[in-house]
């Protein structure tokens, strides 16, 4: 809601300056975005208003007009001018020479051989709008020869309040000021011609209009749609001059509201809107047929709108009809078939209420959002819609002439909004707000608000003025006095002794810790969208996943199944970027669809990708590339947080996404907990990144708990060492040799390395050799040469039992 | 040398042959003999031994020279990585939080639009609704991707009663994309539930927050403000921390920083958590996680936390 600085002061005496109104206003709940002045700096002396007395064509310049222009000294100024409507009777803002503009600063000058002594402005070139291709036309009775910036009072400033949904009671000057008002005890200046009409307190419809009604016509209303329009007030003007201009204050004022302006009546209406908050419309009375129906639109029931777009309708939208048609879409936007034009004698205004439920979304479905829509939805005062008829029929006569026909009204009490009815003690106040006020203070917060506070035998009835269709509860209440009040004001509490909920047991680990390994094995924490797209999704994971009804780009329309694509993007990208070396984590959820679980089932994965040499470049070692067993050692880094990496099993797998010679599966028991891998050099490809990238990803569920680490007593006898090679077959995997060993061995085999493995020129083909240290220990006594001797015995029986092994020699 | 010393202390050594002889003198003489030989002995023992020693430190010294090597060359290893700002953000949050006692509760991303938007007291069709750019997902059982974390206050309170204490951080989803916004961003939500919980406990609350996040007794401000959920509602402002309050760029001259929504919650959303709102009262928060990260570390484009660029992400 843009505020005119003026225009408020006129509705609210306070001696308060600009800046401390808009702090009191913000801090009231009313925050105050950008203060600005209605108009850039302009000359005072040198900016005055002129009339054209004589317009004549340049004599060798054609499109241009030499005009002599009155502005009210002794001599004419000569002026030439390129805008069409600078004829003769026009009035309009003259720069004369010096006259610095915002945008040119005007001096005497030779145009085409006539000199020209200054300028006649345009909007435009005054800084008011942002481009206008004519002068700026003054109204006929403007002051010649006064200061434009006075007589348009241009040193006033305007300010936005972004205004919450639930504040449309102040949606109009009036309601601003009845806030500031409430805010600052100022007294509310009601203008005498609305204060007869009795605007304030709910009793606006009574007291008598000054009009005659001069003009007989009067349209039945029907309501055959009461719950949703409960009230309609209307009234038909006739004879009025649609070319009467809008009286030059009118329209700063609109313009200053963010409004342009159209003709006389259109602005009339706005300007109400503007001041009362009551959203108006005007039809051509000669295009109604009949009378005004209020209803549900009929199924597929077409009405084609002002700004030329056609709806189609159903029976949840509500229409002003006449007899034969709907003609406006009602508290959004009227219909092209009423509409007013520069032809019209008759005009037909309507000042309705509609209830705000089912003017809920209603515009939003048509894609269109408009200033009566923004109202209604969020609830205008219902008992204003005399009020403002009044208003708007005085100032359109004041300006048009016109007769105005008596006010009809069709009302349905039944679904008019009720007073409501508070039941409030004040003991909420301390209870919500942690301060205690005096009575009288809560008491007078109240009034000074417009509630009617009544003593009841325990506290309060409080009713709300109409206005107020947001405040229906107590705990409204406690926030309307402890906004008076000031929420700075209320002191705060600190918890004296802090009773410990969150609980921090040993064995859990912490997401921080997991991410915290991975970063110092040189991975940075990446943030990807959760939203992927469709077709990589399919790639790499097999199947398209959820979709988004409404996606924001075309490579977002899927919930990713895996951290896997966002992270390969980001992998690419960082390879555009020139970084050679590449390694990044991200942990989050992961969306997998499934019916047991309504839609889907969210998992919190982790996942890595790793691309680039192993190392940072350095000296002294050999540059190497990132492999399998590079990844498998992070992985297993990472299980060993919870001590799960003697339990994780890491079995060849073919992962759509990964080399499927060099790709693991990895499970736990039955449960598969990730996979480890190679990306697909075809994807690879096809996602476009130079080197191979290795990928991981776990379910963040095997890294939650850690075992308690349990002492067990040290063995005081010497261990015993021994190294062991055998050949086995090139296929035969490690893991399946290693758990062969132990399970060969008994527990005095206490560690098993595999520290060489070797295929190649000095064994048989197709095979290999695994060098394993072993370890044995026993915990009472110390170990003899036989007893070790027996075990490698029997561990090079079961490695040849099993795997066709042989002693490597 | 150890022809010196075999040619003294040897089997066959000089000194070796002179103590032989003691046992052959007179008992007289056996004793100042054996002690003057003895100390001749020892003497020669000492002087090999210094000339050894000295032998062994100019081997040493010339060793040292030769493995000298120049310590200023770069170490070598794996070096470490950085978290992501957001998560650094997070943590730090949660561990203040974690010392005003609070719990921490998950909940879905993909929620229900009771969740989401009616147990928070926001009808269909109700203008706060139009602010949250809801992404939907499923034609039948429509879900949508939550718009805030204030669901899990609601699933929160399904599972535990008064007192509660608890935050919620995560990820929340508007279809919403420009200089400002992100489809996606982090919100950290806190709920505390209890008999005589009122808004000065509020305050108390978010003021120490804001002023162990920023680690400065900074200035703070609460404005009504609106919020479906609670009531009364008041957004929290916090000196500007790049111009102390005296207004600049980022504050927009106001001097002010608007960091987070709170208020009292509302007694129809306590109903909906199946607590009693004649008995308790509570308070609830929801903070930005990307807005304080900008603050904090200076970060002037939010794209930046979404864009992965290891040249950012570098820095934190």
């Amino acid at each position: 809601m843009r505020v005119s600085h003026a225009w408020l002061r006129e509705w609210v005496a306070t001696p308060m300056d600009i800046r401390a109104l808009t702090e009191r206003l913000t801090l009231g709940g009313l925050e105050v975005g950008v203060v600005e002045t209605a108009a850039p700096p302009l000359p005072d002396k040198r900016l005055i208003i002129g009339e054209i007395i004589g317009s004549e064509p340049h004599p060798t310049a054609p499109h241009l007009r030499v005009c002599k222009v009155d502005i009210g000294r002794r001599a004419p100024l000569t002026i030439v001018c390129g805008a069409a409507n600078a004829v003769a009777g026009v009035k309009a803002p003259v720069a004369t020479a010096g006259a610095k503009l915002p945008t040119v600063k005007v001096q005497a000058k030779n145009i085409h051989g006539l000199q020209s002594v200054g300028m006649l402005c345009s909007a435009a070139e005054l800084g008011l709008e942002e481009n206008s291709d004519a002068i700026m036309q003054l109204q006929p009775d403007a002051p010649l020869g006064r200061s434009v910036r006075q007589y348009l009072n241009l040193s006033d400033s305007v300010f936005e309040i972004e205004l919450t949904p639930n504040r449309g009671d102040c949606l109009s000057i009036l309601g601003i000021a009845r806030e500031v008002s409430a805010l600052t005890g100022a007294k509310l200046k009601i203008p005498a011609q609305l204060a007869k009409g009795g605007e304030t307190k709910g009793k606006e419809n009574k007291g008598k209009e000054k009009i005659r009604a001069r003009c007989a016509t009067s349209l039945p209303i029907t309501l055959q749609a009461p719950a949703a329009c409960p009230r309609y007030v209307g009234r038909a003007i006739c004879n009025l001059d649609m070319a009467a201009p809008t009286p030059d204050w009118m329209k700063e004022r609109l313009r200053r509201s963010g409004l342009r302006s159209l003709n006389i009546v259109v602005d009339v209406t706005n300007y109400v809107m503007l001041e009362l908050g009551q959203p108006m419309h005007a039809f051509d009375l000669e295009k109604l047929a009949g009378g005004i129906v209020v209803r549900q639109a009929k199924k597929n029931e077409r009405l084609q709108l002002l700004d030329e777009r056609t709806v189609k309708l159903t029976n949840r939208h509500l229409v002003i009809a006449d007899q034969r048609r709907a003609v406006a879409l009602a508290g959004i936007m009227g219909g092209k078939n009423s509409a007013i034009s520069g032809t019209t004698r008759h005009i037909y205004f309507e000042s309705a209420f509609f209830s705000v439920a089912p003017m809920l979304g209603k515009a939003r479905e048509f894609g269109m959002h408009t200033d009566a829509s923004h109202r209604f939805e969020r609830g205008v005062n219902p008992q204003l819609q005399v009020a403002a008829m009044r208003r708007a029929t005085q100032l359109l006569m004041a300006f048009a002439g016109g007769a105005a026909a008596p006010i009809s009204e069709a009302r349905a009490p039944k679904f008019m909004p009720g007073a409501v009815k508070i039941s409030f003690h004040q003991s909420e106040i301390p209870r919500l707000l942690g301060v205690s006020l005096p009575a009288t203070t809560v008491r007078a917060s109240l009034e000074r608000l417009g509630m009617r506070v009544t003593p009841r035998k325990t506290g309060w009835q409080v009713t709300p003025p109409s206005w107020r269709s947001d405040v229906t509860a107590a705990h409204d209440l406690v926030e309307e006095v402890g906004r008076l009040y000031g929420f700075n004001r209320i002191a705060a509490r600190l918890p004296s002794a802090t009773a410990r909920v969150g609980k921090h047991p040993e064995k859990r680990i912490e997401v921080a810790q997991v991410k915290q390994k991975l970063v110092e094995r040189g991975y940075f924490e990446a943030l990807t969208y959760s939203f992927v797209d469709a077709e990589l999704q399919q790639i790499l994971v097999g199947s398209r996943g959820l979709e988004l009804n409404n996606p924001i780009a075309d490579n977002m329309t899927v919930m990713r199944q895996s951290l896997w694509i966002g992270l390969l993007q980001a992998v690419r990208k960082n390879c555009n970027r020139q970084h050679e070396r590449v390694r990044l984590f991200e942990e989050g959820k992961v969306f997998l669809p499934s019916r047991a679980n309504g839609v889907c089932k969210e998992v919190s994965r982790l996942g890595g990708a790793a691309s680039g040499a192993v190392l940072p470049r350095q000296w002294g070692s050999r540059a190497r590339a990132v492999d399998f067993f590079d990844i498998k050692g992070d992985v297993v880094e990472l299980l060993a947080l919870s001590s799960a990496d003697s339990r994780a099993e890491f079995q060849p797998f073919a992962h759509p996404a990964l080399h499927p010679g060099r790709s693991a599966r990895i499970k736990m028991g039955k449960a598969t907990v990730g996979y480890v891998g190679q990306l697909h050099p075809s994807h690879q490809k096809r996602v476009d990144i130079e080197a191979p990238v290795y990928l991981f990803e776990l379910d963040m569920s095997v890294l939650a708990n850690a075992r308690l680490p349990n002492f067990a007593e040290i063995s005081r006898y010497p261990a015993m060492r021994r190294d062991l090679a055998v050949v086995v077959d090139a296929e035969v995997a490690a893991q399946d040799v290693m758990a062969a060993v132990r399970t060969a061995a008994d527990r005095l085999l206490t560690k098993v390395e595999l520290f060489d493995i070797y295929a190649g020129e000095r064994i048989e083909k197709n095979r290999k050799s695994f060098a394993f240290g072993l370890t044995f220990q026993a915990d009472s006594g110390n170990l003899t040469a036989g007893e070790v001797d027996l075990r490698i015995n029997r561990i090079i029986n079961e490695l040849q039992r099993q795997f066709n092994a042989k002693l490597r020699v | 040398m150890e022809a010196l010393r075999v040619q003294y202390l040897g089997k066959k050594g000089e000194i070796t042959a002179q103590l032989k002889l003691i046992g052959g003198l007179p008992a007289g003489q056996r004793k100042p003999f054996g002690g003057e030989v003895n100390r001749v002995k020892g003497e020669i023992q000492r002087q090999l031994e210094r000339r050894y020693q000295q032998l062994d430190e100019a081997t040493i010294h010339a060793r040292l020279q030769h493995e000298r090597i120049d310590v200023t060359q770069p170490g070598r290893g794996q070096s470490a990585a950085a978290l992501h700002p957001i998560s650094r953000t997070l943590q730090r949050m949660q561990a203040i939080f974690d010392r005003l006692g609070f719990d921490v509760a998950d909940g879905p991303e993909i929620e229900d639009e009771y969740h989401n938007f009616e147990a928070l007291n926001i009808p269909a069709a109700h203008p706060a609704r139009a602010m949250h750019d809801t992404f939907y997902i499923g034609k039948q059982k429509r879900r949508l991707l939550r718009t805030h974390t204030s669901p899990v206050q609601i699933r929160y309170m399904h599972r535990h009663q008064p007192p509660l204490k608890v935050i919620a951080p995560g990820r929340v989803y508007r279809c919403d994309s420009d200089l400002t916004h992100t489809p996606m961003f982090h919100q950290l939500e806190g709920l505390a539930v209890d008999r005589d919980i009122t808004f000065a406990d509020l305050k108390g609350i978010l003021i120490y927050f804001v002023q162990e996040f920023f680690e400065s007794d900074l200035g703070v401000r609460f404005r009504p403000s609106y919020f479906p959920f609670t009531e009364p509602s008041a957004e929290m402002d916090i000196a500007c921390v790049f111009c102390d309050g005296r207004g600049c760029r980022v504050c927009k001259q106001t001097g002010w920083l608007e960091v987070l929504g709170s208020g009292m919650v509302h007694p129809e959303v306590l109903r909906h958590g199946r607590i009693k709102p004649k008995k308790f009262s509570g308070y609830a928060f929801g903070l930005g996680v990307e807005r304080l990260a900008m603050l904090r570390y200076g970060v002037n484009d939010l794209r930046l936390f979404f864009d992965n660029d290891l040249a950012f992400l570098k820095q934190f």
